[in-house]
């Protein structure tokens, strides 16, 4: 599993001849098979971040750097599942999840054989040949879960995957997700603005400040993944302490 | 498809009675009554009229799918390219307000009277509202999905493909209804000059003949190619975008 390593990542946008930051120097780093919670003020730049480590933005400065390798472009071990335009409103769940192998030009018997096993384990096969919009939200995070997993990767990178759904159906694909990376100890980032998710799940809690992002805290969270937890004393610590750094998150620009 | 049928029935039925109505009250023969067209299956279904019909159709099917041709793939690359659509956009917005059949006679000095000159007018005029529809959709197109698809691995052509493309079609289909009415007004036009056949010259002939029953049949014919047309586009909109069903 990836080692990823960030130093004094930078991202200016031109937004009209004017230099915006998105990101401020931001050093971090994750250790193979750790989840790491990424958690800030809507519009801080947390979905640059995730573009960055995808490969899909070039940095304005500093490095990323993933098993010691310098990040340039798209890798093909980094999956990647965004919010909402995840999926392909055209193709039915079938074809989107089988989508990554299709545009690997692996060959169909695989693909199909691959997408069929991967669709019945997510509980997706009875609605293969339904579109987007004709599925539950639950239902079309899975499809994407399905995608980015059909690619075999050894870094997973999610943008707000559950933050579209209601409370049970959150919980029940934060489950999901937590038995896919006990089997596989996937490096994992994940961006929220959830609280309670990023203290359920991320090893690390990484709190970014307002818009130009900075790291504020980096938070360690052992007893991450664990149901008993989700009820502690010590998780209701986390939630508050880190409900404090957000709100002065928001507080240093106000 | 039988409710289709019934209501295109009912349309015909209101068509029919507006007509006969019109003609009852101006009592001219400039207006023939309806039955006096449809009573006689010769004016309809006969040999030159089949030819004029055959002919029209070709030439607005071929100049739809001329236009489609040449306005998709550059609409989709100017709405995805912000470079390009700087100086594109300016231009398009000088030339798509100007009324396409002023070009008719430039068109008839450089193709000829035959078909081409007619078939490049229209078009051109399907051109313009496929392009400025394209670009659009191009432009809307959220840049997460692309940026989705890029994480998978996809190259620009690949891009294009599976998302940009597909993203275009309802509209490029909501535009293509929209100018079909506006294609047959033009084709009626460049048949009405200097031409020999299809339904507008048919319609101009015998209106100079003041034959009126023969120039309502071949309105009427003119009607039913717009039929097939809308139609037609139904039936492609349906196979190429069911996820819109």
């Amino acid at each position: 599993m990836d080692r990823v390593k960030v130093t004094d990542l930078n991202v200016e946008y031109l937004t009209g001849g004017d230099a915006m930051a998105a990101l401020a120097g931001l050093s971090f780093s994750a250790e193979p098979g750790e989840i790491v919670a990424v958690i800030g003020p809507s519009g801080s730049g947390k979905s640059t971040l995730v573009y960055c480590l995808a490969g899909l933005l070039p940095p304005t400065g500093g490095t990323i750097e993933i098993n010691g390798q310098r990040l340039t472009r798209v890798r093909p071990e980094t999956a990647v599942i965004l919010q909402d335009y995840g999926l392909i409103p055209w193709k039915t769940v079938a074809a989107n999840a089988a989508l990554g192998l299709k545009l690997r030009g692996e060959p169909a018997g695989r693909i199909a054989a691959d997408t069929e096993s991967s669709l019945r384990s997510f509980g997706l096969w009875d609605v293969r040949r339904h579109y987007p919009a004709q599925i539950s939200g639950g239902q079309r995070q899975r499809v994407a879960i399905a995608r980015a997993l059909s690619l075999n990767p050894s870094l997973l990178l999610m943008d707000e995957p559950f933050s579209s759904l209601d409370a049970l159906t959150r919980e029940s694909l934060q489950n999901v997700f937590l038995d896919i990376w006990r089997r596989d100890h996937l490096t994992t980032f994940l961006v929220t603005h959830s609280i309670e998710e990023a203290a359920f799940l991320g090893h690390k809690i990484m709190v970014l400040s307002e818009r130009p992002a900075r790291i504020l805290e980096i938070i360690d969270n052992p007893r991450q993944g664990d149901e008993t937890f989700r009820s502690s004393p010590e998780f209701l610590q986390v939630c508050s302490r880190l409900r404090q750094a957000l709100r002065q998150a928001s507080s240093d620009v106000a | 498809m039988l409710r289709k049928v019934a209501r295109y029935g009912l349309a015909i039925v209101v068509f029919l009675a507006v007509w006969a109505i019109g003609a009852a009250v101006l009592r001219t023969p400039a207006l023939p009554d309806p039955w006096t067209v449809i009573s006689q299956p010769a004016l309809l279904f006969n040999k030159p009229m089949a030819g004029d019909f055959a002919v029209s159709l070709y030439r607005i099917v071929t100049a739809i799918a001329l236009g489609n041709v040449l306005a998709l793939p550059l609409g989709l690359v100017i709405g995805q390219t912000p470079s390009l659509d700087r100086y594109a956009a300016p231009l398009i917005f000088l030339t798509y307000p100007i009324p396409k059949i002023v070009f008719l006679p430039i068109f008839m000095v450089l193709l000829g009277l035959g078909d081409a000159s007619k078939i490049v007018l229209i078009a051109v005029v399907i051109f313009f509202q496929i392009l400025v529809t394209a670009r659009d959709a191009a432009r809307a197109v959220p840049e997460q999905s692309i940026m989705s698809l890029r994480s998978l691995g996809a190259g620009r052509a690949q891009i294009y493909r599976h998302v940009i493309f597909p993203a275009s079609l309802p509209g490029v289909f909501t535009a293509l209804r929209i100018s079909v009415g506006t294609a047959i007004a033009v084709l009626f036009l460049a048949e009405s000059f200097a031409s020999q056949n299809g339904l507008g010259y048919a319609i101009i002939n015998a209106w100079s003949g003041m034959n009126y029953p023969r120039m309502f049949a071949a309105i009427l014919a003119l009607a039913v190619l717009g039929v097939l047309l809308y139609e037609a586009l139904e039936l492609a909109e349906r196979w190429a975008c069911p996820w819109t069903r």
